[in-house]
């Protein structure tokens, strides 16, 4: 098929393009990958080891990491992208089974580490459908079971998907799941009760126990009820309410008991 | 062995599309968020919503990386996501009964750029003109026009027949057109 555009489209076509290359804000660029537990590094050097085992290891979709791509600003200022407070007490380990840890242990310079990681697992961390779906997922709304355990439990393992689970709160550490919980509180303004929901799941992936357990688990039941998932609210309630019987929370519940 | 070091990383989206499929997750945030998160502004994702929905589409994909076929485009696959929850965003703003369809608010260029004042007055037009049409038309656009895609590819990408997509892109382009060259009439620049 063949239209030939002319000059005023070729200039609007060329000008999405070059947008395209603009490098977005580096601010929102961190902040987000904070949220998923992403942080850059400067050295870029150590982690291709870890590439190099996962390929060996034959790694889920991966072995492909040839690229002649043009290095990025970003990284020739890698200062200005790297989170200082997670080089505070954090192992950095990503994208390494549990097996390979001791060999990547070393890699205390790897260029993404984690935000305030102590322990690795692999995810996805629930089994989440498709976006337009995801509403009808059912979410374990009961706060504190070990990560590992949720994740052996619900999640195929994927070597190339590793993220960390917080076992020391750090203040890194409390920003992010605060920033995560206001993406949650973002979404159920808006409306989209999925992708709160979603933000509250990888909370609780990331941060099973943590001080903002219950902040998380109340926003959960008050996601679940917008979403119209009514049993699973009150069942979520419910066990909100024998968890936090003191919570300041259960009076916006509405009704919630432990005692049912 | 690859060393990392040689592989550099696309924070700027700046490289020919899928010239790094590399899955490794935090890899792919680091080398795709300018992809996904432009996507999403074309898709028409409002600046003050974009980084909560690029969030959210890199939380599916995590759910999906092990998915991931390698014969696949790696930014054509994640076009699907952005176009899905782009979408899903839509149907909600349009029960809250917002405008939907206006161009993203762009970064201010330095005053005294005169090209860049130019460059954004051409892409401020073109958002402009792309907000304007119809999302599965604009997909097909995007996938094609902007990313290079071949409409088999589009095609599938959409999960629609390949006649499906040359239609949508005759159309997507005729309206393209005929939008810009209105705005453009109105005052519009350049």
């Amino acid at each position: 098929m063949t239209q030939h555009r002319g000059p005023l489209e070729n200039q609007l076509v060329d000008a999405l393009k070059q947008e395209m290359q603009h490098t977005p804000d580096p601010e929102v660029f961190r902040e987000v990958g904070a949220r998923l537990g992403i942080a850059l590094m400067p050295d870029v050097s150590s982690l291709a080891q870890g590439v190099s085992h996962q390929s060996a290891a034959g790694a889920a979709g991966a072995g492909t990491a040839t690229s002649a791509a043009t290095t990025s600003a970003w990284f020739l200022h890698p200062v200005s992208i790297f989170l200082t407070s997670v080089a505070v007490g954090t192992t950095a380990l990503i994208g390494l089974a549990p097996g390979e840890a001791p060999k990547a242990a070393s890699n205390t310079s790897a260029s993404i580490a984690t935000v305030a990681s102590s322990k690795v697992v692999h995810a996805p961390r629930s089994s989440a459908p498709l976006p337009d779906s995801a509403a009808s997922e059912p979410v374990e709304a009961t706060p504190g079971p070990d990560a590992s355990t949720l994740v052996a439990r619900t999640a195929p393992r994927t070597a190339n998907a590793a993220v960390p689970v917080a076992s020391a709160p750090t203040t890194a550490s409390l920003s992010a799941q605060q920033t995560l919980l206001d993406t949650a509180r973002r979404a159920l303004a808006r409306g989209d009760h999925a992708a709160a929901l979603e933000a509250l799941s990888w909370h609780r992936a990331q941060f099973a126990r943590t001080a903002l357990a219950e902040e998380r688990d109340a926003l959960t039941v008050k996601a679940l009820r917008a979403a119209g998932r009514s049993g699973e609210a009150e069942a979520a309630a419910v066990r909100f309410a024998r968890l936090y019987p003191r919570s300041v929370f259960l009076a916006g519940m509405g009704g919630a008991s432990p005692n049912p | 062995m690859t060393r990392l070091s040689e592989i550099s990383v696309n924070l700027a989206a700046n490289q020919a599309p899928d010239a790094a499929p590399c899955l490794d997750f935090p890899r792919l945030f680091a080398s795709e968020f300018g992809y996904v998160f432009h996507t999403l502004r074309r898709l028409g994702i409002p600046e003050r919503d974009l980084p909560d929905v690029t969030h959210d589409v890199f939380l599916q994909v995590h759910r999906r990386v092990h998915q991931y076929d390698p014969e696949r485009p790696v930014r054509a696959w994640l076009f699907g996501f952005a176009f899905r929850i782009a979408s899903r965003y839509r149907r909600l703003s349009r029960n809250r009964r917002e405008l939907l369809e206006q161009a993203p608010e762009l970064a201010d260029p330095e005053p005294s750029a005169q090209e860049r004042i130019e460059h954004h007055q051409a892409l401020d037009l073109a958002h402009q003109a792309l907000a304007g049409l119809e999302i599965q038309r604009r997909a097909v656009f995007i996938l094609h026009e902007l990313d290079g895609y071949s409409i088999p590819e589009v095609a599938r990408t959409l999960e629609v027949p390949v006649n499906t997509a040359y239609s949508r892109l005759r159309l997507a382009r005729q309206d393209f057109s005929r939008i810009a060259r209105r705005l453009l009439a109105r005052g519009g620049r350049p």
